[in-house]
């Protein structure tokens, strides 16, 4: 079965090399109009938040009012798109926070994600469409995580050795000082 | 939104992204390259300086030690990996470019099927994540000196304990003889 492309115009079939490139693509992605509106996305977008009726979500579903982007603040940042910006988030995809029907109960709900956001012009060369790529990076995203997390270990760590190394230099002057004060009292 | 729309936008994705796209045919012939692969590399001729070549069989596949990474991508497989371009003047290859820096790049490279499953196209996008990379890797060798130190931090705490028992035991001393340990 080859990987469909879902959009509001039905397209000719079979698809032009550039609509089999984005129908194929391993990576989730959708297009949506100036307003926001979903007009176009892939099999790999389907499967990623598992929507169950395209038709439900084309023309009609909105990511400038998407509750995931929303409760995370983005909706100002995805606007800036339309101003010619070009915006790479990391997102925590809920999916328990909007429901497009398909992803079973076994099936993971949340995951992290790496979004990314870029215009594109139409033939008057003003910016009018939004693109957004997604990639599910929940692996890379923890290990960075864990980077990060050790990172802060190690600076907390290279205190503890400055310090720790200037009570031992502080020790050794004390422990000589002591020997000596005792090597003449004992008259040695 | 109207077909024609939808088709003149889906051609506007691979000209307009902000990352390099690279399509070749079934032999691995590059037959398309849009204008982000050539900022990257600094190819000069748009589109032509980046057409023509066949990205398997370059001298560069070999020179980059991505061999067997180039014979998965033929065979079908997606492949999504972070390669080190060293300094143009280190590196055969046959695309002219005008790059004067090493670079990192992120390479996602898949199959485009027909129906009956042949292969007729690769996609190619390509990131330059040289920065990113950078920051990572620096971030791994502060990791290495961590694990360094944690090796060495039992030791350097027993020789801590050393000293302050030595220093206890001779100001014990110094007491026993009637003297005040000096400050």
């Amino acid at each position: 079965m080859i990987p469909k492309l879902y959009t509001s115009a039905p397209l000719p079939e079979p698809l032009d090399l550039f609509g089999q490139m984005l129908a194929q693509a391993p990576f989730a992605l959708w297009m949506a109009d100036r307003e926001g509106r979903v007009f176009l996305f892939n099999e790999a977008m389907r499967n990623l938040v598992g929507i169950d009726d395209p038709d439900r979500i084309l023309g009609s579903y909105n990511i400038f009012k998407d509750p995931i982007a929303a409760s995370q603040g983005l909706i100002p940042y995805i606007k800036r798109v339309l101003d010619g910006q070009v915006i790479q988030t990391v997102v925590m995809m809920d999916l328990s926070q909007e429901d497009f029907g398909k992803k079973s109960e076994e099936e993971p709900k949340v995951f992290y994600v790496r979004c990314l956001y870029f215009p594109l012009k139409d033939g008057h060369g003003s910016f009018e469409y939004v693109v957004m790529m997604v990639e599910n990076i929940t692996e890379e995203y923890l290990e960075d995580i864990s980077l990060s997390r050790t990172a802060h270990e190690l600076e907390t760590a290279n205190k503890e050795i400055v310090e720790r190394e200037r009570t031992i230099t502080e020790l050794k002057r004390r422990q000589k000082a002591l020997r000596e004060q005792l090597s003449n009292l004992q008259g040695v | 939104m109207t077909v024609t729309q939808a088709i003149h936008l889906i051609e506007q994705f691979a000209a307009q992204a902000p990352f390099a796209v690279w399509i070749m045919d079934s032999r691995g012939i590059s037959i398309f390259a849009n204008r982000k692969l050539h900022e990257i590399f600094a190819i000069p001729e748009h589109p032509s300086g980046a057409l023509g070549f066949n990205l398997f069989d370059d001298p560069a596949v070999e020179a980059l030690g991505i061999s067997e990474l180039s014979r998965k991508a033929r065979a079908g497989e997606p492949i999504d990996a972070v390669i080190e371009i060293p300094h143009p003047e280190e590196l055969k290859t046959s695309v002219v470019a005008g790059r004067t820096t090493p670079l990192t790049i992120r390479v996602t490279c898949y199959p485009l099927r027909s129906s009956a499953q042949k292969i007729e196209h690769y996609v190619m996008m390509i990131s330059d994540v040289t920065e990113t990379s950078h920051n990572r890797e620096a971030l791994k060798a502060q990791l290495r000196d961590l694990a360094i130190y944690n090796k060495s931090r039992e030791s350097r705490l027993a020789r801590l304990k050393e000293l302050q028992e030595d220093v206890a035991r001779i100001e014990r001393q110094l007491r026993e003889l009637g003297a005040e340990p000096a400050a």
